[in-house]
Parts: C-alpha cells; sequence; structure tokens
C-alpha cells in the first residue's frame, strides 16, 4: 500500500479545518449580513421622519388593545435589489409598531411561486404582483380573501378612486387593492433634446423620422431582459393599442373578445414595428435592441446615442441608479405618449402592483389595512420609485418635482388597464416571445399573433 | 503509431518533447477559453451600470476606472453574507446525505446478487429523465402534510433524493468494476459484507465519490427553484442563488450588482472543489491488487 | 443567535448519515440471527430500504402522478384519453422537439470528447488539480449569473459602435462585421448550446478524470514496455477500463441535454425558434397551469430515453455475465 495511513488522516484534518474555518467565517458574516438588513440598507433612501411617524402611529391604531403581536405575514412580489430595498422601507413602520413581521420574496419566478403555492395547499399570504389576471384567476377559483370586506368599503372609496376598485371587484367583491400605479411615458433629456412635446403623434413621427434621416437615432430602445425579453417594446405596443383604439377595445384582449390577429391590432404592432425595423430610428438597430437591457438602452440618452425612450414610471429611479450624472428634472423629463387617435388624448393605460390575500389571519388583515391607508401610501410615493393611488397622498410626498408631474399627470387622466395588467400571465409571456421574434424578423408577425390567439384559446 | 504522449507526470519528470509542448498547449487554451466568460463577469462586477453600457469589459484593463458600489450593495441590499450561510446549511449536509444513501444503494446493485436487480437497474436509468419541474407541485403538497415546509430537512431530502438514480448510477459503474479477487479474498479472510464494503471497497474508492460530492455539491449551491418553493425567500432562509435571482432588477436596471454577488457566493464552492482535489490520488486500486 | 444555523448544520451532516449507518448495523446484527442463506436473501433490501424509501417517496411518487394526469384535462379532474399525447405531436409543439433533438445530438459528443481529452491530458501534467478546477467552475456560478456572463459574451452593439460583447469585440479586432448570437435563428440554438458544453463538461471530466485514476498502471505499464506508444496504450488499454464510466458520462449528458431548461429560458425563454420540450413544460405547468399538457411532455421525455435506457441495461447484462 502506498499511502500510509497518517497521510490520509492529515489530509482529513486539513480539509475538516478549512471547513470549520469556512463556518466561523460565515457565521461572522451572517451578524454583518443580519444586522444590515434589520436596519434600513445603505442604498434605501431616508424616508422622511414625520410621514414614518405617521404611518407608526397608524399601525399602532390596529392593535387590538395596544399590544404588539407577533406572527409573520408572507408576501411574494415582483421586486427585486433596490427596488425592493424602497419598497421594504415602507413597510417597515408597520413592522416595528406592531411586531408582525412582514416575509417579503421579491422574485422574477413570482407566478410559479404563487402558483405552486397554491397547488401545493400552502398558499403565500398576500401577493404583491404586478397582475390583475392573476387576481381574477385566483379569485375565480376561490382562494383568494375578500380584500374588500376586511379593508372595509368606506375605506377603499375614500381613499381610492372608484375606476381601482371596480377594476379589482369581481361578482361583487373587492379581491385586491392597489399598492402603486405606474404607466409608460416617453423620457428625454431636456438639454439635448429639441424636438416636440405637445403630445401630437404626427408630429413626433415626423422629427423622428427627419432625425432617422439625418443619420443620428432618434430613439433608444432595449429588450434583453431574459425570460422576459421583449417586454418593453410589447408595453409600447400595448401603449399604442390603447392610444390608437380606446379602452374597450384594448379591454377586449384580456377576455378574447378582441382578437390578437384583429387588423387593427397588428397596426398596433406594425406601428412599432415600423420604429424597429425602420434604418436609423432606434440606436443599433434591432438586433442591437435585442441584446440591450432597458436600463443601458435609457443611457443612451446621455451617450449621444438616442434621444427618446419609452419606459416606466420607475425609469426615473430606475436612470437616476445606474448613473451618477442624470438628475430629475435637469437633463430627464418626460411627455406623456402622444395618442395616435386625438379621441384618446385624455386616455393613460396604466398598470400597477395590486395586493391580494390567500390568508385572513389577523396580522394579513392588519397588513392589507396598512398598506390601504393614507399613511402607507404617502410613504410608498415617497420612495420615489411609483405613484401612489390613494387619492389622499399629498402631492409633497413625492421625493422629487419629476415624480409629483408624474403623479398630478396620470392622476388627472381617465385610467385604463394596459393589457399586460389584465391578460392572463400565460398569454403575457407568449406576447412577449412574439414581439422578440416580429423585432428579429418582420415576417413572423401573423404566425406571432396567431400563437398568442393558441394561448389564449387554450385557457378555455 | 508515431505519436508519443508523455506519460504520467508523477512517473518520471522528462525532457522537454513536441508531444509535451502539445499537451501543455491544448490544456492552456481550453483552460483559457473557459476562464474568459468569467473574466468578463470579474471586471463587469467593479464597473458601474453607466460605463459597462457604454463599452466592454476589456476597456476597464486598458483604462482602469473601478468601483466597490456593486460590492457593498451586494453586501447590503442582497444579503449576501447571510445568503451563502444559508447555501451552507443546505448543501452540506445535502451532499453528506447523498454520498451516503448513493454508496449504500450503488453498492448493493454492484456487488449482491438478488432477483430483481436488473429491473430495479433499469428504473435507477429511467428515473434520471424524471424532470424536476414536475416534482415540485406533489411534494410541496407532501411535505405540507408532513409539516416539512420551510424547515430545512425538506430540501435536503428533496436535493438527496432526486440525485440517488444519478449517484448511484455513477458509482455503480464504478463498483463494478472492482476486481473480483479482492472481494473474494476478503470474503475468505472472513470479512462480513458490511466490513467488506467499509474497509476495502469504500478506501479504494474515493476518486468517484469525491467526484459525486463535488458535484453534488455544486448542483445543490445553485438550485433556485427547490429552495425557493421549499423554503421561501425570506433573508433568513433564502440561499445565495435565491438572493443572486432577486438582484436581477424586474423593471431591466443594471446586473451589476448580481455579478458581484454571484461572484462572492462562488467562493465556497471553489473553496470546496479545491480542497476535495487531493482526493484524487492515482494507483491506490492497483497498487492495492500488486500489494 | 447562529446556534440554530449551526445545529441544523451540524445535524444534517452528521446525524442523518449516521443514522442511515446506524439502521445498517442494527439490520445486520439481526440478521446473523438468521441462516446464512437467508441472510443473503435478506440484505440488499435491508441495504436498499433506505434509498428506496427516500427515492420512492421524491421520484417515483411523483412520476406515478405524473403518468395518470396526462391523460386528464388542465385541471387534473376530467379523463380527456389520449387528447394531450395528440397536442404534443401537434405543430404546436413539434418545432420545439426538433430543437431538442439538436441539442440531443450535438451536446453529448461534445461534452464527452472534450472531457475525455482534458482529463486524459490534464492526467500527464503537475497542474491538474486547477485544469480541473478551471473547468469545473462554471458549476459553481448560480444561473442568473451564468446569464448574465453569457450576455456580456454575446452582447452585440452595431457595426461601428463600441462593442460591449467579448466575442463581438474580438471580430471587431480582427476586422469582422459584428454578429447578433442571441437573435439570429440561425445562430442562436448553436450558442446556447456552446454555453451548455461550457457548463457540462466539468461534470464529464470529473468524472472521467475518477476513472482514469482507477486504471490499472500496471496493464500501462506492460503496454509500454511492449512499444506501445502512449496514445495506443491509452486507446487500448486505458479506454476500455474506463468504458462503464464513459457509458456513464454519456447517459448522464444525453439526459442533461433531453431536459435541457435553465439555459433556454434564462438566455431567451424560447424566442428566436430556441425553444425546448422542458421550457414548454414549464410554462404548461406554472404559467398556463394546464397539467394535463404538462405531464403529457414529461411522459415524451420519458419514453424519448427508452434507447439509452436500453443500451444501459443492455451494459448490465454484459457485465453480469462476465
Amino acid at each position: 500500500m502506498r499511502s500510509p495511513r497518517s497521510t490520509r488522516r492529515r489530509t482529513t484534518t486539513v480539509v475538516g479545518a478549512a471547513f470549520a474555518a469556512l463556518g466561523v467565517t460565515l457565521a461572522g458574516c451572517a451578524d454583518a449580513g443580519s444586522s444590515a438588513s434589520g436596519g434600513s440598507a445603505a442604498s434605501a433612501p431616508e424616508l422622511p421622519a414625520q410621514y414614518v411617524d405617521a404611518a407608526k402611529s397608524f399601525s399602532e391604531s390596529l392593535l387590538s388593545n395596544g399590544e404588539k403581536t407577533e406572527g409573520t405575514v408572507t408576501v411574494v412580489g415582483t421586486l427585486a435589489g433596490t427596488e425592493r430595498e424602497r419598497l421594504l422601507s415602507a413597510f417597515a413602520p408597520f413592522e416595528e409598531a406592531t411586531g408582525i413581521k412582514v416575509d417579503y420574496t421579491g422574485t422574477e419566478d413570482y407566478t410559479t411561486v404563487i402558483q405552486a403555492g397554491v397547488d401545493s395547499g400552502n398558499p403565500v399570504d398576500v401577493m404583491t404582483v404586478s397582475s390583475m389576471a392573476m387576481v381574477r384567476q385566483y379569485a375565480n377559483s376561490g382562494d383568494l380573501k375578500d380584500v374588500g370586506s376586511i379593508v372595509g368599503a368606506d375605506t377603499l372609496e375614500k381613499n381610492f378612486e372608484q375606476g381601482l376598485i371596480d377594476a379589482a371587484t369581481f361578482d361583487d367583491k373587492t379581491y385586491a387593492l392597489y399598492m402603486s400605479l405606474d404607466n409608460f411615458m416617453v423620457w428625454y433629456d431636456p438639454q439635448k433634446y429639441d424636438g416636440p412635446t405637445d403630445g401630437d403623434w404626427d408630429e413626433l413621427s415626423a422629427w423622428t423620422e427627419q432625425q432617422a434621416a439625418s443619420g443620428s437615432a432618434p430613439w433608444c430602445l432595449g429588450l434583453s431582459a431574459g425570460a422576459s425579453t421583449g417586454w418593453p417594446g410589447t408595453f409600447m405596443v400595448f401603449n399604442q393599442i390603447m392610444k390608437s383604439q380606446g379602452p374597450e377595445f384594448t379591454a377586449g384582449l384580456a377576455t378574447g373578445e378582441t382578437k390578437w390577429s384583429d387588423p387593427k391590432v397588428k397596426a398596433a404592432f406594425e406601428a412599432i414595428g415600423e420604429i424597429v425595423h425602420t434604418d436609423g430610428m432606434v440606436y443599433g438597430g434591432p438586433s442591437a435592441a435585442l441584446s440591450t437591457e432597458p436600463g443601458a438602452a435609457g443611457n443612451g440618452m446621455y451617450n449621444d446615442q438616442c434621444s427618446l425612450f419609452e419606459w416606466g414610471t420607475y425609469g426615473a429611479a430606475t436612470l437616476m441608479a445606474g448613473n451618477p450624472a442624470v438628475k430629475a428634472g435637469e437633463n430627464l423629463d418626460f411627455m406623456p405618449i402622444p395618442a395616435e387617435n386625438p379621441d384618446y388624448a385624455g386616455t393613460e393605460a396604466y398598470t400597477g402592483t395590486v395586493v391580494a390575500a390567500f390568508a385572513d389571519r389577523p396580522e394579513v388583515q392588519s397588513f392589507l389595512k396598512y398598506l390601504a391607508s393614507d399613511e402607507a401610501q404617502t410613504l410608498i410615493a415617497a420612495t420615489g420609485n411609483y405613484v401612489a393611488p390613494n387619492q389622499n397622498v399629498p402631492a409633497e410626498a413625492y421625493p422629487n418635482e419629476l415624480l409629483k408631474k408624474i403623479s398630478t399627470d396620470l392622476l388627472s387622466k381617465d385610467l385604463a388597464p394596459l393589457p399586460s395588467h389584465t391578460i392572463d400571465t400565460s398569454v403575457r409571456s407568449t406576447v412577449y416571445t412574439a414581439f422578440s421574434n416580429y423585432v428579429q424578423d418582420a415576417s413572423t408577425l401573423d404566425a406571432g399573433l396567431k400563437s398568442i390567439d393558441d394561448a389564449q384559446a387554450a385557457l378555455g | 503509431m508515431s505519436t508519443t504522449l508523455p506519460a504520467p507526470a508523477r512517473a518520471r519528470r522528462r525532457p522537454f518533447s513536441p508531444a509535451r509542448g502539445l499537451v501543455h498547449t491544448v490544456l492552456v487554451v481550453v483552460c483559457a477559453a473557459w476562464v474568459l466568460p468569467l473574466l468578463g463577469l470579474i471586471v463587469y462586477s467593479f464597473r458601474t451600470i453607466a460605463d459597462s453600457a457604454t463599452n466592454g469589459w476589456w476597456n476597464a484593463l486598458v483604462k482602469p476606472w473601478f468601483t466597490m458600489t456593486n460590492y457593498q450593495d451586494a453586501w447590503t441590499t442582497g444579503g449576501i453574507g447571510r445568503a451563502i450561510l444559508n447555501s451552507t446549511l443546505v448543501t452540506l449536509p445535502t451532499t453528506a446525505i447523498t454520498v451516503v444513501i448513493c454508496a449504500v444503494a450503488a453498492y448493493t446493485l454492484a456487488r449482491m446478487k438478488f432477483r430483481g436487480r436488473m429491473t430495479l437497474l433499469a428504473i435507477v436509468v429511467s428515473l434520471l429523465v424524471v424532470p424536476p419541474q414536475l416534482t415540485l407541485v406533489p411534494l410541496l403538497r407532501l411535505f405540507g402534510d408532513l409539516g416539512l415546509t420551510g424547515e430545512l430537512p425538506s430540501v435536503w431530502l428533496f436535493q438527496a433524493g432526486f440525485v440517488i438514480p444519478f449517484g448511484t448510477y455513477l458509482l455503480h459503474g464504478f463498483f463494478r468494476a472492482f476486481p473480483e479477487e479482492l472481494l473474494e479474498a476478503a470474503a475468505l479472510d472472513g470479512a462480513s459484507v458490511p466490513r467488506t464494503f467499509f474497509s476495502i471497497v469504500l478506501p479504494t474508492s474515493v476518486p468517484i465519490m469525491v467526484a459525486l460530492a463535488i458535484i453534488q455539491f455544486m448542483w445543490s449551491w445553485n438550485d433556485l427553484l427547490v429552495p425557493l418553493l421549499f423554503l421561501g425567500g425570506g433573508a433568513d432562509v433564502a440561499p445565495a442563488t435565491v438572493q443572486i435571482a432577486g438582484l436581477v432588477q424586474s423593471t431591466g436596471g443594471g446586473l451589476n450588482a448580481l455579478s458581484a454577488a454571484a461572484l462572492m457566493s462562488m467562493i465556497p464552492p471553489v473553496v470546496v472543489t479545491l480542497a476535495l482535489q487531493r482526493y484524487f490520488v492515482r494507483g491506490i486500486l492497483g497498487g492495492a491488487v500488486k500489494g | 443567535m447562529n446556534s440554530t444555523p449551526l445545529f441544523s448544520l451540524v445535524a444534517g451532516v452528521l446525524v442523518i448519515p449516521a443514522l442511515v449507518l446506524l439502521w445498517l448495523a442494527l439490520g445486520e446484527r439481526l440478521l446473523r440471527l438468521l441462516p446464512a442463506r437467508a441472510q443473503d436473501r435478506v440484505r440488499p433490501w435491508l441495504w436498499l430500504a433506505l434509498p428506496l424509501l427516500l427515492g420512492g417517496t421524491i421520484l417515483v411518487y411523483p412520476l406515478i402522478q405524473t403518468l395518470l394526469m396526462s391523460f386528464r384535462n388542465r385541471s387534473g379532474e376530467g379523463f380527456v384519453g389520449l387528447d394531450n399525447y395528440g397536442w404534443v405531436l401537434s405543430e404546436q409543439v413539434r418545432p420545439v422537439l426538433v430543437n431538442n433533438l439538436i441539442w440531443l445530438i450535438v451536446l453529448p459528443v461534445l461534452t464527452l470528447a472534450l472531457g475525455l481529452v482534458i482529463a486524459a491530458l490534464a492526467d500527464r501534467v503537475r497542474y491538474e488539480w486547477l485544469v480541473r478546477t478551471v473547468m469545473i467552475l462554471p458549476m459553481a456560478i448560480s444561473f442568473s449569473a451564468a446569464a448574465v456572463i453569457w450576455r456580456l459574451m454575446y452582447a452585440y452593439q452595431p457595426a461601428g459602435a463600441a462593442q460591449t460583447g467579448t466575442l463581438n469585440g474580438m471580430l471587431n479586432q480582427l476586422g469582422l462585421e459584428p454578429i447578433a448570437f442571441l437573435s439570429d435563428p440561425a445562430l442562436t440554438t448553436w450558442a446556447l448550446i456552446a454555453v451548455g458544453v461550457w457548463m457540462s463538461t466539468g461534470t464529464a471530466m470529473l468524472m472521467l478524470s475518477a476513472a482514469i485514476k482507477n486504471v490499472d498502471a500496471s496493464t500501462l505499464e506492460a503496454a509500454r514496455l511492449d512499444g506501445a506508444g502512449e496514445l495506443r496504450a491509452f486507446w487500448h488499454i486505458a479506454v476500455p477500463q474506463i468504458a462503464p464510466t464513459i457509458i456513464v458520462v454519456y447517459t448522464t449528458q444525453v439526459i442533461f441535454a433531453l431536459k435541457i431548461f435553465d439555459i433556454v429560458y434564462t438566455m431567451t425563454n424560447g424566442a428566436f425558434d430556441t425553444n425546448v420540450i422542458a421550457n414548454r413544460m414549464y410554462a404548461e405547468l406554472f404559467q398556463a397551469r394546464d397539467y394535463g399538457h404538462a405531464s403529457a411532455i414529461a411522459v415524451v421525455l420519458l419514453i424519448a430515453a427508452v434507447p439509452i435506457i436500453v443500451v444501459n441495461v443492455r451494459q448490465f447484462r454484459e457485465e453480469n455475465a462476465r
């Protein structure tokens, strides 16, 4: 035997020691990590103290006998990274005042996590998702609790516009409330952009064509987003459908009344397709758009690559986080997406985060009441990521003028849900794929639209 | 055949030959190709979102401009320190359970003669094909009924159970190749079956057991869906994969913090791989037969 | 506060494996009470009891459910006969099967060949540990990050602009036009297979490396003394000895290709003609919520693996006969 026992024993000891060292290091790390997430993380904004205090005292009023309770509310949502930190900072006063722990999981795979939980009979307590279709689906299957009766019809009516309540009401019960609103808009750098901003589609089109012809790309476009590749362009199409055909026609997409192969839908795809496929209209052309992330594409406004960028409300916060040179109001401004059909100039398509509950334990009820309150929604506004849907939130709660402007602009319009919000999630991901294929190869449009119709039909 | 390759390094040091040069060239080229993508990520993790949107990562090597903010973000926002601890809590037990269970099963199938052995082997190979996605819901329901949901053992058992076909199959091939004479000699010496297994078969199969341990460690370390569904995504339970996936900005901001977090989470698996390499020793078997 | 994690770590690493060994020890003690022939008959089942219990729970139980569900409708309530299988073979799904076939043919051959060459060559150099570590590195990276890595590799900017992708940066240096690796349907599946090769060659190499370590050195030495070159000695002496491991590697790689999911899901989610069976199954399972369709797809996967199962069983039989 060549390997003496002692050698073997020595190596074992070495590896054992390595593991032990690893364990100790990790234990140390864990302390550092948890203390950081226990307090407010470095990148989360400091929310104004008066709003935090108000949210705390509201939370205290939720306690039945004034004493802190225990318990955990599990939440599955969509937010990640700094966006998640901003949201959690708005939950913190509730946790502190009530002693209830909010356990938030933000994941791209939220549909999977929620669906698997429901299927296995262990659903999460609360979902905060961007899809009203999921609320409708789980309301129909009888899995959701009646949020309206938990929060109280009076409170809902006092705090939210009727349209937002109706959107979440199925069979006379309100199954969700809006935690945040966002919409798509055209971002630009006011220090460089000199095109039209008055909301006329034809004027804007003329300006972009002129730019393209002169050799500088007017549009920034980034479609690369892993499993959701294509979504920003799809949102452009959805807005185009809304602002050319109106809310009623658009709503039909979710119910199957409007076919995706309808010539009017196809025309909207082609309107965006023309932007993408016309030489010089989009920075880098279709291939570059498909391999660029939206945030990186938007940064093109500051590299002289392009001047207009269609993206959501969160664009302000995300662009500023990604590039320290971007300052809201100074070199970042927006205009509403111009309406192709002037009849719908006053219509704005919104999406938003909706909150629905699979459980109604007392701590879950308290959490829902908190989220509906003026105080919590004021904090959401103060995080600077979204528009707060609660109509009693003061405009000065927004951290910058830009977001204040977005909120007044959005809430003054006739709101109608963007299809991404209302169509089934399986249909939605089919649309993303079909759009990506269309960008890559214009001849795939008809087959793509048919595949979306198939996905809709499969739902029965 | 005129081409000659150099003999194993441990045999003897030989003077330089063209064939030896070729071996080194091939290895260096392949290793470089394997490292290159990773190098991109490493550099990327030290750059700002705006920089990486503007030009290629190699520009940072030409004209250095680095930032640590991504690592700060990953540490605070991503909570990656705690996440690495959580990953360890999932991975080490899973690996230990896998190796023990698979060794026992493979030895039985390879070395004991009984009715139904071929059928069992065929089942083992067919179970390799079971897609993990399909097992999630039935098992979530089962573990829920058993009250295991949210507890670490649910993930250990799932991950170890799922790898049983692969591990058994891998070790089986190895135990089959084990020289019959050795086992017969042991039997003649009056060694019991467990004794033969523990004192003769296991020690000589260390390289393949280590290979299985490394592979399972990696799979478990990088599993996203199972911990996410069975443990949830809370900061005190979520392993590194879940936290890293959680750094993918849903609205499409940069992925720089994600890259920093991913690199930090690579350290333990790499340490483990390096540490376990010692067990890849040549000739234990050959030596034993001769000795 | 860390006592709980440390406790679970110790419990998991030591206690569960110890319980397995305890089970064997107790069982063996009881076995001794039986006559010798009965011992040999009972022993395999004693040893297999725990693996069977665990494997049965984690794999066989869901598999049986899947088989039953594949004959039922989307909610799992009504019986629909073979409708779901008809759907799998319909035009909606067929292109997906074709893509999977490409994966199935190309990936295992590439990873096996590369793994074997690297394992054999690395066996002859002093920095073998380094080569092995480098090859395994891709396995240490979480999928979300691997997707970022490869988007960095494949990123495309228009000709003339500063390239941000590694490969296009190289092409640019060579004066060539950039290529849209991740959106050109003619290329994308191949680009994804390259990611697959990068990720799984390490596993193949590791297994083969372990097998090469156990090749009987005396037989190789004998061949050398007979005047055989290294290449010939390796091919005629070492390869037959590691043949079982080669079959194991090839089988696992075929099955990896058959079930390929994460790479496609995170990089394209099936756009640009890259969709594969498992990705479609995932979409049916968790997005379209059609258990019937998803189960039928899984059963088709199982059927597709029959040839490789047959090859293996034949191999087992041969070894047995020897």
